[in-house]
Order: structure tokens, then sequence, then C-alpha cells
């Protein structure tokens, strides 16, 4: 079955020509962002900061450098996503 | 440590010809009006945007104070780098509205739009102008000591200048220089002079920033043994709250939130949005923003940092933490981090004649971060001062030129006393408000975040009074006050006893500013429940300019 023929409520958001698939991918990329924003500045540290203590690493790195690094980019990247698919399309 | 020789002065002299010329530039390029002056005729395209934006966020903060927070507490500090894809966001969702009605209604500074959306109200005028203020010194302030330890750093054997019964030394030859050059061109071309120089400064830090990183990798050995070097760091400083424990993880979240958010709308930034061509330039400078500058963080001065605290660990001494001789020998000298290992190790790395140059670039890339802060910042206080308290208050009949000398004057002015307070801070040990860059930035960052609830109110909910907004304003200020050392200076700590131990353990949990923030957004919505609404058709009229 072709992307077309699915319901519109079914459909990824992919065109967001229309300001109300706009509206709602801003709103996903905004939970996301706040959700990177809490794991990885906030409390989301306590998922792996014994392990840091203990010398634990992530890809060769010690393991906080890695967690910060890793949800820096997270929110980069939901930036960018940001501006191809919902601020370009703005006036 | 390495001599490095002339070389210093002469990469230094470069730079600084290269700024007078710009600032020249600028002002040839000027017209005589206000909003030439302090807007640069509201037509910056995305390069000199993003750049100028940029070169003001980027103080020495960044060269220093943060690397000086990380040498000192390890990698619970890396986590500030999360504030700047929030940074960059707020560019375009702050920046383009505060754009679109700046340009459509002639805004100047931040205080001109709130007080017009508030009615006109003076009182709430004069509070804005006082936020922008108590940002704006301390960050000159801040800027101008980075310029004093980079000439204690640069030239370590200067003579001592004995003039008037006063000797100046390194420190405050460096001081002075920063101040007076930095003063002339803002003086000179205003706003285009500045943005100007902040794209040349822009540029410089952010190679500045990454080389530095680099440099420290290859120093080590390679990006595997420096990270083998990262795996012999205490506990303390590879975990939360890290080595002085200052850092939990709720207080990290609120500074990636409310200090970037502060940041981002204090003055000078403000300005550069109404100064925007178009809202497509602030959505670019958005982009490259977020994207750009936690690469240049993580991978650049954060690495410098984190190697120095592998390499040159700070120690406990007299229950004091101290940096590493080599660092610094005081506690107010863990800042000096990133210059001391560039000094220490580039020149071995690459040879001593372009290991010499390489790191005085990389030092002048240090004083360009302090200038290109405090110009933007000395030049937004002109603006505000002239258009917000001096036009408003002391003489409305004033002309354009009248204005515009005005503004000079306040730039003078300013430069004047925050040279004052930092030869104060220097003279006196004990005078703690200018012990540490880092702790100078959160105070003044604290304190524009208290233009924050007005500002969203403003933008988005348009459900406040006037009466409430000053409410806020006023609670907010003074709960940011009780956070800083005056209270205990002005009335003593048999007075103050109590509060110092409230604020001290809400200072440990969370960021200063989201503290005020919280007062005065309480305070601001309980008040504007019971208070005189704004007539229906002026936010009416005002949300309809902003959405279209």
């Amino acid at each position: 079955m072709g992307m077309g023929r699915l319901p519109e409520n079914l459909r990824p958001v992919t065109t967001p020509s229309d300001p109300t698939s706009r509206k709602r991918l801003h709103g996903i990329l905004g939970a996301l962002f706040l959700g990177a924003l809490l794991l990885g500045a906030g409390p989301g540290i306590f998922l792996i900061n014994d392990y840091a203590a203990a010398g634990g690493m992530i890809l060769g790195m010690p393991a906080l450098y890695t967690w910060a690094v890793g949800w820096c980019a997270v929110e980069a990247v939901i930036v960018l996503i940001a501006y191809l698919k919902v601020w370009r399309h703005e006036s | 440590m390495v001599d490095l020789g002339r070389t210093p002065l002469v990469v230094l002299a470069l730079y600084m010809v290269m700024l007078l010329v710009l600032g020249v530039m600028g002002y040839l390029r000027s017209k005589t009006s206000e909003e030439d002056y302090y807007l640069a005729g509201r037509g910056q395209g995305v390069l000199v945007t993003v750049l100028t934006i940029m070169a003001t966020f980027f103080s020495s903060a960044a060269m220093m104070g943060i690397p000086g927070l990380i040498y000192r507490d390890g990698t619970a500090f890396l986590f500030f780098a999360l504030n700047l894809p929030v940074s960059g966001a707020i560019i375009y969702l702050l920046g383009s509205r505060i754009r679109r009605m700046g340009q459509r209604r002639g805004y100047v500074t931040p205080a001109d739009m709130i007080a017009d959306y508030y009615g006109g109200s003076r009182v709430l005028r004069l509070l804005v102008a006082l936020v922008g203020f108590l940002y704006v010194i301390p960050y000159i302030v801040m800027q101008i000591k980075a310029g004093g330890y980079l000439a204690q750093r640069l030239f370590p054997d200067a003579e001592v200048l004995t003039l008037l019964g006063r000797d100046y030394g390194a420190f405050e030859l460096g001081t002075i220089a920063l101040s007076i050059l930095t003063m002339a061109y803002v003086l000179v071309g205003g706003m285009r002079s500045v943005a100007w120089t902040d794209v040349i400064q822009g540029i410089l830090l952010l190679t500045g920033m990454l080389v530095a990183g680099l440099a420290t990798v290859v120093a080590l050995g390679g990006v595997g043994a420096y990270f083998e070097e990262l795996t012999k760091l205490p506990a303390a400083a590879r975990s939360m709250p890290g080595v002085s424990g200052a850092w939990s993880p709720w207080k990290l979240l609120t500074i990636c939130i409310f200090a970037s958010l502060a940041t981002m709308i204090q003055p000078g930034q403000w300005m550069r949005y109404y100064a925007a061509k178009s809202t497509q330039t602030l959505k670019r400078s958005a982009l490259i923003f977020a994207v750009v500058l936690p690469g240049c963080f993580l991978f650049g001065v954060m690495v410098v940092a984190l190697g120095a605290h592998a390499l040159y660990p700070p120690a406990m001494v007299d229950g004091v933490l101290m940096p590493h001789p080599a660092i610094g020998v005081s506690p107010g000298e863990f800042d000096q981090v990133v210059v001391a290992m560039l000094q220490e190790h580039v020149p071995l790395l690459l040879g001593a004649t372009l290991g010499t140059i390489a790191v005085a670039v990389i030092l002048v890339s240090v004083m360009a971060a302090s200038m290109s802060t405090a110009d933007s910042n000395l030049h937004a206080l002109s603006a505000v001062l002239t258009r917000d308290v001096y036009d408003r208050f002391v003489r409305p009949q004033a002309s354009e030129r009248e204005r515009a000398w005005f503004g000079r004057g306040v730039i003078v002015v300013a430069t004047l006393l925050s040279l004052w307070l930092v030869g104060l801070g220097k003279s006196n040990a004990d005078f703690q408000p200018l012990a540490l860059i880092g702790s100078l930035m959160f105070v003044a960052i604290a304190f524009s975040c208290q233009l924050l609830p007005l500002a969203l109110d403003c933008l988005f909910l348009r459900r406040g009074t006037p009466t409430g907004a000053i409410a806020g304003m006023i609670s907010g200020i003074m709960v940011v006050f009780l956070f800083t050392p005056f209270p205990t200076l002005i009335f003593g700590e048999d007075i103050t006893a109590t509060w110092t131990g409230i604020t001290r353990t809400l200072g440990r949990l969370f960021d200063i500013g989201f503290c005020g923030f919280v007062v005065n957004a309480t305070v601001f919505a309980l008040v504007s429940r019971f208070t005189e609404k704004l007539p229906s058709d002026h936010v009416k009229k005002f949300a309809a300019e902003m959405e279209s």
C-alpha cells in the first residue's frame, strides 16, 4: 500500500507544507529537545554517574564525557531538523 | 614555561591595528542617525549577525572562566555545553519576534519594546534599564580583568611603571590597553564597528578554541593517549558533582535553560535581533550557532581543561582547592588554565618559531573573546542609558546629536568605572565580588534572567499587567541581589547570616537566575491576576503585528 493511501492521521510528518503539520512537528521536536536536556544535563546523569565514577568508559572515552557529547549532538540535530522541516517553511 | 619573546607583542600590535582600521571603516560607512549608530541601519546579513552574536556570547568566560571551572571540577561542568544548542534555538524562537516588532515600531533597546507593550510604563522602562546595567557592568569588568590576566601571562617580565605614585605592572597595563582600544572603536563607529570587529574576533575565537584543543591532544600523544590520560582522573573529577562538589544535575539543568535564555535576551543580543536584516538571517544564524559552537567547546577548550586536570591536578592546600603551581598560585587562577597549557605545550610541539606564533595567535584570540563581549556590552549600555534614561527622564528635548554625545560619554564613563572596579578587586583580596570570572558571570546572567518573564509574556502569552510586571521584576532583582556578597558587605555578617545560609543552599542546588525567575514569575502572575489589565485592543494590535 502506498503512503498516499494511509489515513491522514497515520501519515508520517514528512511534508511540513501545511501549518498544522508544522506545528505538530514543532511540538514533537520541542518535547524531544526537552527530553535530551533532562537526560543530558539533568537528572538523567544519575543513570550513568556511578559507572562514570568507577572509571567506566563509553566508546573509548570517559563515560560522562561521552554522555555530554552525545546529548549535545542530539540537541544540535533536533535544531537542524527544526530548521529544515519547520523554520524554513515559516514566513 | 617557554619564553615567547616579542612575538606576542607583534601579533597583538597587528591585531589592534586591524581593529582600529575596522573601527574607522565602520565610521566612514555610518550615517549620523541614532538608529544607524546603535543598529547599523537594521541591515546586518547572516555572516555578520551570527559571528557578532557568537562573539558577544563568547566572552572571556569561554576561554578562561568556563575552562577554569572544568579544570577545577573535572567532567561535571562539561554539561554546561548543552546550553549552546538551547541558545541557538532562542536566536530564532525569540529573536525573530523581537526583530519583527523592532522593525515595525522602530525599537532600539529592550525597554523600548517592553515599556511600549506595557502601556508606556516609565517605571518598567527604568527597571529594564537597571537590569541591563546590572548585567553589563559585571560583564565588562570580567572582560577587562581577563585582559589583565592575559597580559600578565604574555609579558611576565614587563617592567613596572610608576605614574603619579601608583605602580602599573603587566596586569594593570593589560587592563588599560584592552579598555582603551575597545572604547575607541565603539566610540568611533557604533554598532557597525562593533559587529565588523566581532566578525574578525569571532573567527579568531572559533579557530583559537579548536586549535587549542587539537594542540592539547597532540601534545598528549594523540586521541588514544589523551583519553588514556583521562582515565587517570580521580573519581571526583570523572563524576558529578565534581571536585568542589558544586555541580548538581538540577543546577546544571537550570543553568542550561535559564542562563541560556538570560544570556540571549541581554541588551547586547536583543539589539542584535533588531539589527538583523531579515527573519531568514536569524533562522540561519540560529542553526549555525547551535551546530558549530558545541563542537568548538566540546572538542576545543574543554579538551584543554580536562587534559590539564589530568596533567596538572588541582590539590587541596590547607582546606582550600588550589590550582597546580604550573597553572596558577591562587584559587582565583584556575581561569588561566588554557593560557598556561598552551604556553607550556604548543611551542614544544610545533617548534620554537611556529609554536610561538601559534601560541601568540591563540592568546590573542582569548583577548578577542574579551574585547568582543566588552564592546557589545559597552555599546548596549550606551543605548540603554541614552534612550531609556537620558532621553526619557533627564532631557526629553535633547537633539539627536546631543543624545549621540551623551551615549559616547556613557561609553567612556562605563569603561573607567569598570577599570576602577578591576583595580579595586586586584588591590583588595577580600573584595570577593571580583574573585573568579566564572562566578561573576553567573551573577550578571542572573540579573538578565529577570527580564525573562516579561519577555515571554510580551512575546507569547500576553496576559500580564504593568503592575504585575513591575512587582515581579523588583522581586526577582532583590532575590538575585541576596545571592551576591553585597548584602553581607552592606549589612554585616550577623544580620545576613540566615539569608546567607538559605541562598548558599539554594545556590548549590539551582542556577541563581532560576531562583530569581521563580519568585519573579510567581509575583508577576499573582499581581497580574488582581490588577488592571492592558486594553484588549492594544494587546490584540500588538499580537497581530507580532504574528503577521
